[in-house]
């Protein structure tokens, strides 16, 4: 077998699920730290960092995936993708719950995402089911975990933040 | 004026003048042994005699005596005296140290007497010896010391940190470690001691100075001491020891002046741009004086309406041209920062035996001074690089048909709304397969990742991607481009590299034309902090509860002065935690000629703020201008208050409340 | 503020010829998985805690695991800056 029919995952669990994205995507891996809330966003991302000068938007995996959100405990972690989105190469997070590990997976052990993921709406971004020692991890597609741009302007927010005194 | 405040407000002049007039020293001794015009002469002449006199003036004697003797020379010059390479050279390092001993005083540091008296030996000598041709240069020897610990020098406690530190002292030094031997963390063992390294140190010491430096550690290391003779100094092929630090003596003191001058500091601003803005306001008073008329008495009938509205229109516009003449008065010309490198070029050159021509084309482009002034240590940098890797031996040029002498191009202009400046060389290229090789074996790709040359080469900007090695080789200084790249993003700019084997490389640098820095006011609401542009402010107010009143049930208003003001809550319009009790300050902020006011809970500093887009790695955010950096690390979104007022539907609130 | 890693290696307030043989251990165990490493802690640091770090590096960078560090005080950037090493460590910036 080759290097190239292998691909190194990096894992981490998110609500007792272990999902993985491709290694070499990932920039670094950080502690929890406040974002900056960002107004007129979806409520999963969670706001922006400082990370060495660059301004990086951050979301939550939990709530991407339509789970309740979470306190952070120690244990939460930001992991720094580089993210292509609209053409363009970008620095984001995204929060998990727990670290895991490096996994080298053959290409052969990658199941495309079965029909109920689609339902539950994970087609966006779920490429692919790996199968490692009997372990499921779902393997991420980075770049649609993000939305696109938005022009919503929420009208909805601002009319109760005028009626608020 | 009592005197205290008369003596700072001279030496302030004084400082900025100096300063002034040793940067037009230092760019005309470049040029002083090839072109030694009358003029330049004179001109010169006149630069050093005023920094004597002024610094007699307001009592800064210790640099009498080299400004005097910087200025015989100029005068012996001026008597027929021919300039003589040797000359300028040494006249450029006098240069250096007045400009050290100026910035130590404007800093409140003392002066470095004795800099200053060696100083003035060797300008005498350079006198003493103008007429023959022989070198008058201070014996300035680089040197190589290798330092190999020995296996066991961990466990006898062995510690460098003292010695590099003396050795330091000696003059400018540059430290390369060298880790290959150092195993991985399974094969390790961690009391042995498996690092070496090669210091190179250019200094007037001797050997036994040295010596007696190294005599410290000579019990637990093998020490080597040994100069690098000029003629036996190798090209620098990336394995070579590196020939940079040498450059360190020189180029390097401009700095120190620089980071002396006062954050605030004034800035002179041409008479043109001063008569710019008088004519701006003639138009104005016309204006308002031909508004002035039609406010009199008689019916208010449509030829009036009309040349009410046309005065209106007018107003607006010279408001906009105002605006712009005033933020004009902030930038510089690109000049002077790129006026600081014929000297680098050339010596950089000399000592690397490289002939280089440096070619300066659009100097008179204008940016801000702020970005202008952070923009220089990267373009050193880059220039550097340029001259290091980028241009080839003599040799190998003509061997590859090229013209002997090198060419290194500075250009600036606006391109769109941005100013681009760009740093070419026609040297040897980037090595694609050397830049993958190295992110390779530092693991910043993956061993069978493929890359065209354009991908290859965006990884030299991939932080960690210069090696201790590398920085050796390319500048002494230090930095890499990651750095360099966060240096440019940090004023709001981009990056860009493209190079062709053989051929050359460009890098390109985008920056803001002015608007990457505002004056900004910030505030806090609950635990984060936001930043409001102080030019949409007109007033903060502290609120009475007695004044607020609510209107049509939704609609909070208050009665300041004769006026009412919507209050808008500023937290709940950036979707932040809805704060408990009632926000105490209010800001004022006037939108489309109506004032708005935003609920906040506190009045913060005011500060220049750099402005990021966050678009660089997301997208527009509507009532969000950008975020900035504060001081402690954290993120402040900085307000875009018409988008956000005006997406709160506030005009028409505005109207219900004035009804 | 100091957010706590998810399995980080806190080393101690002293890395030397004397403590080293404890961290190395402590690293190597953990040294086939993505690694944060707390620097937080350390303000005193010999060649030998700063070879340990150099030997991480390359470790991780022979292995291509993620490494980050977390925290380095001021003394350790003093010492790895005046040792030429700043830019094989590639420390956090300063506090």
């Amino acid at each position: 077998m080759t290097i190239a029919d292998q691909s190194q995952l990096l894992t981490f669990f998110v609500s007792g699920a272990e999902y993985g994205v491709d290694i070499l995507r990932v920039q670094e891996i950080r502690g929890w730290s406040a974002p900056m809330p960002m107004p007129r966003t979806p409520t999963f991302v969670k706001g922006v960092i400082n990370i060495r000068g660059d301004i990086v938007p951050i979301a939550d995996l939990r709530e991407r995936l339509g789970m309740s959100p979470q306190e952070a405990t120690p244990t939460t972690a930001i992991v720094v993708l580089r993210i292509e989105q609209d053409g363009r190469s970008t620095v984001r997070g995204i929060v998990v719950d727990a670290m895991s590990d490096v996994t080298t997976v053959d290409a052969a052990h990658i199941k495309p995402p079965p029909d109920v993921v689609e339902a539950a709406g994970f087609a966006a971004f779920a490429r692919g089911i790996a199968i490692v020692d009997e372990k499921l991890i779902t393997i991420l597609d980075v770049d649609g975990v993000f939305p696109a741009a938005v022009s919503n302007d929420n009208h909805d927010t601002l009319d109760a933040a005028i009626a608020a005194p | 004026m009592n005197p205290d405040a008369l003596q700072a407000s001279l030496m302030a002049t004084f400082f900025e003048e100096s300063f002034e007039g040793l940067e037009r020293l230092e760019s005309g001794l470049v040029h002083l042994d090839s072109d030694a015009g009358r003029d330049l002469i004179d001109d010169l002449f006149r630069a050093i005699h005023s920094i004597k006199g002024g610094a007699g003036v307001v009592g800064i004697a210790e640099v009498g005596p080299l400004a005097h003797a910087i200025e015989s020379v100029f005068d012996r010059l001026r008597r027929g005296t021919r300039a003589t390479a040797e000359m300028s050279a040494g006249l450029l390092r006098a240069v250096d140290v007045l400009r050290s001993a100026l910035a130590a005083r404007q800093a409140g540091r003392p002066t470095s007497g004795e800099a200053c008296e060696r100083a003035v030996a060797e300008v005498e000598r350079l006198v003493g010896a103008a007429p023959t041709t022989a070198a008058a240069r201070p014996e300035i020897t680089l040197w190589s010391i290798g330092i190999a610990p020995r296996p066991d020098a961990l466990r006898a406690k062995l510690d460098l940190l003292p010695v590099f530190d003396r050795l330091s002292e000696f003059g400018p030094a540059f430290v390369n470690a060298e880790v290959d031997a150092v195993p991985l963390l399974a094969d390790l063992d961690p009391t042995r001691s498996y690092l070496r390294w090669d210091l190179m140190l250019s200094t007037s010491a001797t050997q036994a100075e040295l010596d007696s430096v190294v005599r410290w550690i000579d019990d637990t290391c093998d020490v080597t001491v040994a100069p690098i003779a000029a003629e036996a100094q190798p090209e620098p092929d990336p394995v070579a020891p590196p020939p940079a630090p040498v450059a360190e003596a020189g180029p390097a003191a401009p700095r120190d002046a620089r980071e002396a001058t006062p954050a605030g500091g004034s800035i002179r601003v041409s008479i043109d741009k001063i008569d710019a803005l008088i004519n701006m306001v003639g138009e104005l008073v016309i204006t308002q004086s031909m508004l002035g008329e039609l406010d009199s008495e008689g019916p208010l009938d449509a030829r009036r309406l009309a040349r009410i509205r046309e005065g209106l229109g007018q107003l607006a516009r010279n408001t906009r041209s105002l605006q712009d003449s005033v933020m004009r008065l902030r930038s510089m010309s690109v000049g002077t920062v790129f006026n600081r490198f014929p000297r680098l070029v050339r010596e950089l050159g000399e000592r690397l035996g490289k002939e280089i021509a440096l070619e300066i084309t659009g100097q008179n482009t204008e940016l801000d001074k702020a970005v202008l002034e952070k923009l220089s240590d990267p373009l050193v940098h880059l220039v550097r690089n340029a001259i290091d890797h980028g241009i080839e031996p003599t040799t190998d040029r003509v061997a590859a048909g090229k013209a002997a002498a090198g060419t290194i191009r500075l250009h600036a202009e606006h391109r769109g709304g941005d100013v681009v400046v760009e740093i070419a060389d026609d040297g040897r290229g980037l090595d694609a397969a050397r830049i993958v090789a190295t992110a390779r074996a530092k693991g910043l790709i993956s061993a069978d990742a493929v890359l065209d040359d354009r991908a290859a080469y965006q990884l030299v900007f991939l932080p960690g991607f210069s090696t201790a090695k590398e920085v050796s080789d390319l500048s002494g200084r230090g930095v890499g481009m990651d750095v360099v790249r966060r240096h440019v993003k940090e004023l709001g700019g981009d990056i860009a590299l493209d190079s062709r084997p053989g051929l050359g490389t460009r890098i390109t640098l985008r920056l803001p034309l002015t608007l990457a820095i505002i004056d900004g006011q910030l505030v806090r609401l609950g635990e984060h902090q936001v930043v409001i542009p102080l030019l949409s402010i007109t007033e903060s107010v502290e609120l009475e509860p007695s004044r607020t009143s609510r209107l049509g049930g939704t609609l909070d208003v208050y009665r300041l002065r004769d006026q009412l003001v919507p209050m808008l809550d500023l937290a709940a319009l950036l979707d932040l935690p809805r704060h408990t009790g009632q926000r105490q300050i209010m800001v004022v902020v006037t939108v489309d000629g109506t004032q708005v006011g935003l609920l906040v809970d506190e009045v913060l500093a005011q500060q220049q703020v750099v402005v990021k887009s966050l678009e660089a790695n997301y997208h527009r955010v509507p009532g969000l201008a950008g975020a900035t950096i504060l001081g402690d690390g954290q993120v402040a979104f900085i307000l875009d208050v018409v988008a956000l007022v005006q997406a709160a539907r506030a005009p028409s609130l505005i109207a219900a409340a004035a009804a | 503020m100091d957010p706590i890693e998810p399995d980080a290696v806190r080393l101690p307030a002293t890395l030397d010829v004397e403590t080293v043989a404890a961290a190395h251990a402590a690293l190597t165990a953990r040294a086939d998985a993505a690694l944060v490493v707390d620097l937080g802690a350390v303000e005193q640091v010999d060649l030998a805690g700063l070879q340990l770090l150099c030997a991480l590096v390359r470790t991780a960078a022979h292995h291509q695991r993620p490494l980050a560090w977390r925290g380095a005080s001021r003394a350790l950037h003093v010492a790895a800056n005046t040792l030429g090493l700043g830019h094989v460590l590639g420390l956090p910036e300063a506090p």
